[in-house]
Order: structure tokens, then C-alpha cells, then sequence
């Protein structure tokens, strides 16, 4: 089903996420047309987004993982950027509105800068927190949770 | 916008502390006299760091948290976490587990929609139906307590099936309330449906279009009562939802009379199935193995997986990603609640100020979710 969308964007690197979603890696560069190419093409239609999954690979190394579905042809795939040293990163909320939410908490929890968001403001955590806690370089200030590190 | 209307607008500010935001939650709320302009939902004050948590402990660990991100259906969470594990670990519940599993979950979808009934219609100005609706929810946290121990944190499921087993005397409890549901709720529908009061501060008020839906990834029973036909159960069959036999409720209009609607059947439809599950473990009750003996030492799965799980609000899903340890590298939840708040500016725009408590209220969203 992917081949045609594979062979367009040049598409080197191909996971699987259990149970069967294809994991495509794409340049950042290319994001908002891989995503507009699925959204609008017939073969694809994947007009929704599930999801934006955001992870911290270490090394300083991020990853955004995009979950999109398909209704007509009842299919799930997932788009994924590696992003390394420059965190920032297009917004896709012209493609898709719900991902206002999802990108302002991958900002606040991971601290990737999103190019063109209507309010890039921390969301989950107060306005004068300090740090990106779901970076694996984050330290715990409090005291009281030093049992699980020693 | 002009100066004339600059003049006019006056922001009103809802919450975070408010009876009808089921949580806390903050609204801003910009207004021309009595119209909604703009709602700036403000999110945040329930947050618990519950991925964060994940990381700090093995698989197993953070398994009694998890009842905790959507405390009126811990079973659903519960699950899509262990479905994303037993995916990794490559691990097949027995059969009877996955039964049980199946009629747990139906009864909490019950109790969950029996909650929101309650409460949706108290935020109307109904105080009647919520006593209602709390009788016939109590019957099913009293199964829920003898069965798994706790009324609403259950820290039931685990890794290859359930902790404890069903037995007869339950099984009968479960047959009486499944028996009475449909009477109960013929009553509900009676003194609801066609109240000309509700009809008249639902009806065509809240109007969730289709595409607007598709867009903001709307799902459940929200995305069901706009005409799309989208349930996980049917496109990605999981437990044992192949074999039973039940249909998916749905409106065309999207209005939250239509929302209200569609929760109900869905209601029918989980008795059905209650009902479906119940046959099979009566005649399967001499069957033991209820869950595999894991050895937890040996939890230490790699990969990448997503469990997901079709919860009373909507899609739930859970992506882990697993390094080869016995702690979880990345835990992610997406939770439906989260994408049915930010729509609260694009289906309440343009209503009336009073109606904006009837629309939040029909989209039965829950906070400790949105926030996790």
C-alpha cells in the first residue's frame, strides 16, 4: 500500500510498531508535505492524527513520532522525525487543529520548539517551571524522591 | 475586529474551581453581551506526571498508578497499558481472563456512562435523575468490590490476566443487575427523552459538524453522534469482541441531544454484550487458569508497541517503548479527553453564554485525564 508514497519521498528507514503500524522515518525538512500528501491523497486519506508521540533517544537526540489513521481504508501508520542539536521543528496545525495541544506539551515536557504555533506556552506545568522533565538529562530537585536513584 | 465590537467584549473567566467543569478546569471566556466570541480552555491543574512516573520504576510497579489517569474507568486503562506489554512480551491471556476482561470492562463502560448521565443532567438543573442514575451505578461498584477489592481503583488486570477469579454467586449478581438494566433504563429514557426542558437546551445546540470532528480527532461516542461510524471494537477487534454480536449506535444531527442519544444505546449495547460474556463463563466456570505464572524478573521486553482500547470517552491508546531493562524507556497515553477540550472553542463559539455548561458537559469530558 505504502510503495507509492515510499518511492515519492525517498523513505530509507522503515520500522514497526506493535501490533502492525508501519514507522516510516522522514527528513524534518520535508514534515509538513509528507503529512499534507497523506491527508489529501486518495489512496491515503489519513485525516486523522492520533497522536504526536515525543521521545527522548539520549545523546541528545529527540524523536517525534506522528499517529495517523486512515478510516476509509481502516489503517494506521506512523511518520517519524529524528531531530539532533536544533530543536525546533515546523508546526503542523494548519494540517491538523488538534495537534495545538500536542505540540505545546512536547514544547513543555520535552522542550522542541514548534516553527509558526499560534501560543507556544508550557500547558501541563506551571509557567515558571524550569526544565523539560521527560528529557532523560532532567534532575529530580526534590528531595524526597532521592530513594530512587541511590 | 473594529472598535465598535472591541467596546462590546468582556472576558469571563470560569474556574478553575467550578461545580459543572467536572474538575478543574479554567475557561476564558471573551464575550459580546451574552455570545460566546472565544473560549480559551486553560488546562494543567491536575497534573501528576504520570509519564514521568513511568520511568522511575519497573513494568509492574507503575501497573497500580495507571487506574489512577481516568478514575471512572480504571479497567480501560489498565488495559491499554498491559495490551501494550503483552504485545512486546509476545504473551496470550487464557481465554477465560480475556472473558472476564471483556464483561469487566462492558460494566465499567456502564458505570461511567450511568456517571456522566447523572451529572450531565444536574448541570442542567435536574436533580432527580443524578439520585437515579447513582442507584444503579452503586450496583455495579458493589460487584466491582467484591471481585477485585476496591470500588474504583481496581489494580485488577496484570500481566497475563486477571488477579482474581469470578464465581457463581457473582456471576448471579451480575445476571440480576444485567436482567434489571434494560427495565432501568426504560425509565431513564421516559423521564428524559422527551422532557420538552432538556429537548429545549440540547436540541441543535453544540453542533459538532463532521469535518470539524475528523480535525480536531475527536472520538467515541462525540464522534459517533455526528454520523461517522468509528469504534475500535469493530475496526480492531480486540479480547474477544469478534465472536459477540452487538451494533455501534450512532446519530447524524451532532448536537448534545444527539450525544446524550448515542451514550444510552451504547449503554443497551454493553448490557448486550454483558449478557453475551455471561453464557460463556457459566458454562466455563470449572475452568481455572485465569492468568500465567510471569516470572517478573524476567519482564524485560524490547520494541515498540501501542495498546489500544476503545474507553467510554473515546480512543485511548498507550505507546511504550521498551530498551531492554526492566523500566519502561518512554511512556506515552493519549487520552481522548485531551482533544475533546481543545474543541470547546469551535462548538460553543457563537452560543449563548448559559449554554456553555450544557455543551462541556455532552462531551463528557473527565480532567484527571487531560492532564495525566
Amino acid at each position: 500500500m505504502f510503495q507509492e508514497f515510499k518511492t515519492k519521498f525517498n523513505i530509507q528507514k522503515e520500522e514497526f510498531i506493535l501490533p502492525d503500524i508501519n514507522k516510516f522515518y522522514i527528513n524534518k525538512d520535508d514534515l509538513k508535505q509528507v503529512l499534507r500528501f497523506l491527508k489529501e491523497t486518495d489512496r491515503y486519506l489519513f485525516e486523522t492524527l492520533e497522536c504526536i508521540i515525543g521521545k527522548d533517544n539520549t545523546n541528545n537526540a529527540l524523536e517525534l513520532i506522528y499517529a495517523l489513521f486512515s478510516s476509509k481504508y481502516n489503517t494506521k501508520c506512523a511518520v517519524s522525525i529524528n531531530i539532533q542539536d536544533d530543536f525546533s521543528v515546523p508546526s503542523v496545525v494548519e494540517i491538523f487543529p488538534c495537534a495545538n495541544f500536542d505540540e505545546r506539551e512536547i514544547y513543555d515536557l520535552l522542550g522542541v520548539r514548534f516553527i509558526n504555533h499560534p501560543k507556544l506556552e508550557r500547558i501541563l506545568l506551571p509557567s515558571d517551571f524550569e526544565g523539560n522533565p521527560l528529557r532523560k538529562n532532567y534532575k529530580m530537585q526534590d528531595d524526597r524522591l532521592r530513594w530512587n536513584y541511590e | 475586529m473594529n472598535n465598535s465590537t472591541l467596546k462590546n467584549t468582556t472576558i469571563l473567566n470560569v474556574g478553575p474551581q467550578h461545580p459543572s467543569t467536572h474538575g478543574v478546569l479554567r475557561l476564558k471566556c471573551e464575550l459580546n453581551g451574552e455570545r460566546i466570541i472565544k473560549i480559551e480552555p486553560i488546562i494543567g491543574y491536575l497534573h501528576r506526571g504520570m509519564e514521568k512516573m513511568a520511568e522511575t520504576g519497573s513494568y509492574l510497579q507503575y501497573l497500580p498508578v495507571v487506574d489512577r489517569i481516568d478514575y471512572l474507568s480504571g479497567f480501560f486503562c489498565s488495559f491499554a497499558y498491559l495490551d501494550a506489554i503483552e504485545k512486546l512480551m509476545d504473551i496470550v491471556c487464557p481465554l477465560k481472563a480475556l472473558y472476564i476482561r471483556t464483561i469487566t470492562m462492558e460494566l465499567n463502560r456502564i458505570s461511567s456512562h450511568l456517571l456522566w448521565l447523572g451529572c450531565y443532567l444536574m448541570d442542567l438543573g435536574a436533580t432527580s435523575p443524578f439520585f437515579y442514575a447513582f442507584i444503579e451505578r452503586e450496583k455495579i461498584l458493589h460487584i466491582f468490590e467484591k471481585l477485585a477489592g476496591a470500588r474504583m481503583m481496581y489494580n485488577y488486570y496484570t500481566l497475563g490476566g486477571v488477579k482474581n477469579d469470578i464465581n457463581k454467586e457473582l456471576l448471579g449478581e451480575i445476571k440480576v443487575f444485567a436482567g434489571n438494566f434494560n427495565k432501568q433504563l426504560k425509565e431513564f429514557e421516559d423521564l428524559i427523552n422527551n422532557n420538552p426542558i432538556f429537548i429545549s437546551r440540547t436540541a441543535m445546540i453544540g453542533v459538532l459538524e463532521q469535518e470539524t470532528a475528523v480535525n480536531y480527532s475527536v472520538t467515541g461516542a462525540n464522534l459517533r453522534a455526528s454520523g461517522i461510524l468509528k469504534d475500535l471494537r469493530k475496526d480492531f477487534p480486540y479480547l474477544i469482541y469478534k465472536q459477540i454480536e452487538f451494533d455501534i449506535p450512532y446519530k447524524k444531527s451532532g448536537d448534545s441531544y444527539s450525544r446524550y442519544i448515542v451514550r444510552v444505546k451504547e449503554m443497551k449495547e454493553s448490557c448486550k454484550i454483558v449478557n453475551q460474556c455471561l453464557d460463556w463463563l457459566y458454562s466455563n466456570i470449572e475452568d481455572l487458569k485465569i492468568n500465567l505464572k510471569i516470572n517478573t524478573a524476567k519482564i524485560k521486553p524490547e520494541g515498540e508497541a501501542i495498546g489500544q482500547v476503545e474507553s467510554p470517552r473515546g480512543l485511548m491508546l498507550c505507546y511504550i517503548c521498551a530498551d531492554g531493562t526492566n523500566k519502561p524507556s518512554r511512556v506515552k497515553w493519549r487520552t481522548p479527553s485531551f482533544y475533546s477540550v481543545q474543541l470547546i472553542n469551535e462548538i460553543a463559539k457563537n452560543y449563548l453564554v448559559s449554554d456553555l455548561m450544557s455543551i462541556f458537559g455532552s462531551l463528557d469530558v473527565i480532567m484527571p485525564e487531560v492532564d495525566r
